[in-house]
């Protein structure tokens, strides 16, 4: 079977980081938000070599065949057949012809597009990072091939969140208050200032070496309670969640966004990837380890 | 029912809605691509503007919280129209400052953008929330991001953004400035890249000297050969009067003849009650510790209570103190965080205010603002004054709109002063959201009539987050003209728009949004153009 090489576009759009699970965790709904896939064992890597990785910054995934090139404008556009990736409000392409700026692909190609948008108007037109040739039998692979770069992708930002973290501890919250903030302090905080609650949670377990202290005790933990676009995904914490938390001592929190609140002793957690199912406990600990 | 309100009501029932006055023609156009159908967010806040060398070309913004994924991490969106609003597309174009790509933040929020008043340029301002647990910031970033020389041919028939500077430097920010919320443009009426941005801004602020309301202000952010330069744009303070907390909004105005005015809330007491504000800048004063002050809190006594709690809060008379008091100790809901059912799922964090001034008569100046009833927690009242004289005395007009928010003010050429607003309206005891567009052609002097380019469920869909339709939408005039945009809900099945109406996102029969395959697609809320000509 014939393979083109990989394709890599790097400047603008080779981007750093942990790109990849942000971009992956911020196109789900947000009922859907948390990041994290289950802990289920991680489906096995395709024996087809779909790339060495992801491109850093592909919102699109998807499987489709050229049905017309431009070579002025290195426009090819593109009949999408299968959608692994695409945001939420882009939803599946399957059907559609999307426009994509790219090398030049010959007519009739099936493959593997891995993209970023430029434009939306009556189509999409979208910068190709790469692709990949592919026959028809090897497409039952590929959603392994992304599921599988989705799981290492959150594994990376637990390790990396976990890192910077002064506790890492799983247990149950036991109840949850307001915080009370005087009206002086109040007219300090402005509108996308984080609303904090406070958690009481009773740590049953360490999943790091140097938390062992605080096993049994109960940890006053700060969250965010906004209604703000900018709290959207904040960690929620609701009585009676049993949790993996990752936490920072609330000093850590900048002046201007704890006005009027004593901070004194208390943790907070912000990130709702730092707020993971207790099912979570065994992945992360191996993890932070 | 006080008589306050009965008064309230009884205006409002004089409001006229249906057929356009006069011979102008409105169009409003959804402005969500055929291409994103399948979206269901909230759209919210929106703001536009119209190129006014070429006003074929028309640039827009809006809350696009997930539509952001689909840009990469460099670039934020905006919509542009290069045939004056008929069809938009969603272009990845606003950039992401270099020291921001690898945090976890929010995706740009609270834009505003503005063409400078020559057309050369174009100015995008907008904030990210750093959402990094690492860092201990969890502050905002507030970006001012400028495009030299868009061609507005070069858009069609291929949008992309190699295309949209095509021969010009794509945009790179002139301005980063930490913690600074909401950027609210504005630019020129005459040909000059002079900008002004209202801000609510940490960096100037220290409970002493200065509580936050700020104007970022430049004659031309490219002085010398084209060359972006961040230092020939400062902040200044415009908010000097003690006050219970920071500045929560500041909204500007640049006049012809190169004063700069600003209008903005004082919160006072609980921080339920405000002083609507108006602060200017006399050319060619822009000295830290001179700017902004040549308007004086003089002139005659307040009206009001002469109670002792009035006094305490300087209700009872004039404190000569820079920033003339329009309407001092007005009412104001205390911001909710929770509680927006009672508003149309509005929140209220008094942003609810607007300054325009005259195209061809630079001392003439219109404000609005928001202020609430006694006795009612949820809702907010527009009022407006006029001044005659480059700010030095105001004039409250003898109407108001109650039940209402959102208000943007421009004036024409001709001297029209047009009002965009939203007006929470109930029928058979349901909650609804009417988008009135009302022209004054007697400055304010008499009530303008509202044209009603929407009616829409005010509590459907439900709030995923705030803001829900915007703590503000825009208006600018151009010649005797009017653009302006505002956000509401795209249930057509639930809905009435102004009949000359234009949609590219994909309905079924039933009038409910269906996605590419013809699937439906929950209702959400959307950006809607509207093009008032004369």
């Amino acid at each position: 079977m014939e393979r083109a090489p990989l394709r890599m576009v790097t400047g603008v759009f080779a981007l750093v980081g942990a790109a990849t699970l942000l971009s992956c965790a911020r196109s789900l709904p947000p009922a859907a938000a948390t990041p994290i896939p289950a802990s289920a064992t991680p489906p096995i890597p395709p024996p087809i070599p779909l790339g060495p990785s992801i491109p850093d910054g592909s919102t699109m995934i998807f499987l489709g065949v050229v049905v017309s090139r431009d070579a002025a404008t290195r426009i090819t556009s593109v009949r999408a057949t299968q959608t692994y990736r695409t945001p939420e409000p882009i939803g599946p392409l399957d059907g559609t012809i999307v426009r994509v700026v790219s090398d030049s692909l010959p007519l009739n190609t099936t493959a593997l597009f891995y993209a970023a948008g430029i434009a939306a108007g009556s189509q999409l037109v979208i910068q190709e990072l790469s692709s990949v040739r592919l026959g028809p039998d090897e497409t039952p692979t590929i959603a392994a091939f992304v599921a599988q770069a989705d799981f290492q992708a959150a594994n990376a930002s637990v390790a990396r969140s976990a890192k910077n973290a002064d506790a890492v501890v799983a247990g149950v919250v036991v109840s949850t208050r307001a915080i009370a903030i005087s009206d002086s302090a109040r007219g300090r905080l402005g509108e996308h200032s984080p609303l904090w609650r406070e958690a009481s949670f009773r740590v049953t377990s360490a999943l790091r070496d140097d938390n062992r202290a605080i096993v049994g005790q109960m940890l006053n933990v700060m969250y965010d309670a906004g209604s703000d676009e900018g709290d959207r995904e904040s960690a929620r914490l609701e009585p009676q969640n049993s949790l993996v938390l990752l936490l920072r001592w609330s000093k850590r929190i900048a002046p201007n966004s704890r006005h009027g609140v004593d901070v004194t002793g208390r943790y907070f957690v912000f990130d709702a990837a730092d707020a993971l199912p207790a099912k979570d406990s065994t992945r992360v600990a191996r993890l932070v380890q | 029912m006080s008589r306050r309100r009965l008064f309230l009501a009884l205006l409002c029932m004089t409001v006229t809605v249906g057929p356009p006055a006069g011979a102008q023609r409105i169009r409003v156009v959804n402005m969500i691509p055929r291409s994103l159908s399948h979206e269901h967010e909230e759209n919210s806040e929106p703001s536009v503007t119209v190129n006014p060398v070429d006003p074929s070309f028309v640039v827009g913004t809006a809350y696009t919280i997930y539509t952001n994924n689909y840009c990469d991490k460099a670039h934020s969106p905006a919509f542009v129209s290069s045939d004056s609003g008929e069809t938009w597309s969603l272009l990845c174009v606003l950039p992401t400052p270099s020291t921001l790509l690898t945090q976890k933040r929010s995706p740009a929020l609270d834009m505003t953008v503005r063409f400078s008043g020559d057309g050369t340029a174009l100015y995008a301002g907008f904030m990210m929330v750093d959402q990094s647990n690492d860092t201990t910031l969890l502050g905002t970033d507030a970006h001012i991001v400028g495009y030299l020389a868009p061609v507005p041919n070069s858009l069609a028939p291929v949008f992309s953004r190699a295309t949209l500077g095509a021969g010009v430097p794509i945009a790179s920010p002139l301005l980063l400035r930490r913690s600074v919320d909401q950027p609210f443009l504005a630019t020129a009426p005459n040909p000059s890249r002079a900008i002004a941005i209202g801000a609510d801004d940490d960096y100037m602020l220290n409970f002493s000297t200065c509580y936050s309301g700020s104007v970022y202000y430049s004659l031309d952010v490219w002085p010398v050969n084209g060359v972006a330069g961040a230092g020939q744009i400062n902040p200044y303070c415009v908010a000097f009067r003690p006050s219970a907390g920071r500045t929560p909004a500041v909204r500007t105005a640049i006049a012809s003849d190169g004063y700069v005015y600003a209008v903005f809330y004082r919160p006072i007491g609980n921080g339920n009650i405000v002083d609507v504000v108006v602060a200017r800048n006399d050319p060619p004063i822009l000295t830290l510790g001179l700017a902004f002050q040549g308007l004086k809190d003089r002139g005659s006594l307040l009206l009001g209570s002469k109670s002792d709690s009035s006094k305490k809060l300087g209700c009872v008379q004039r404190d000569s103190l820079p920033g003339f008091r329009v309407k001092p100790c007005a009412l104001y809901p205390t911001p909710t965080s929770s509680n927006f059912s009672n508003f149309g799922n509005e929140r209220r964090i008094r942003s609810e205010l607007s300054i325009a001034v005259s195209p061809t008569n630079p001392a003439q100046l219109y404000i609005a603002w928001a202020d609430s009833v006694p006795g009612s927690v949820a809702h907010l009242t527009l009022h407006f004054a006029r001044s005659p004289d480059h700010g030095a005395s105001w004039t409250i007009v003898p109407f108001a709109v109650d039940s209402a928010t959102n208000p943007a003010l421009a004036v024409a050429a001709d001297g029209a002063v047009g009002i965009l607003y939203q007006h929470l309206a109930s029928l058979n005891g349901e909650a609804r959201w009417e988008v009135c567009f009302a022209l004054s052609t007697d400055g304010l002097a008499s009530r303008p009539a509202c044209t009603k380019l929407a009616d829409t469920p005010a509590l459907t869909p439900a709030v995923e987050a705030q803001p829900y339709l915007g703590d503000y939408l825009t208006l600018e005039s151009r010649g005797r003209n009017f653009f302006g945009i505002f956000s509401a809900s795209n249930d057509l099945s639930h809905s009435t728009f102004w009949p000359d109406f234009g949609v590219q996102r994909l309905y079924g029969a039933d009038k409910v949004p269906v996605d590419l395959q013809g699937k439906p697609v929950p209702i959400s809320i959307d950006p809607y153009f509207v093009r008032v000509i004369r």
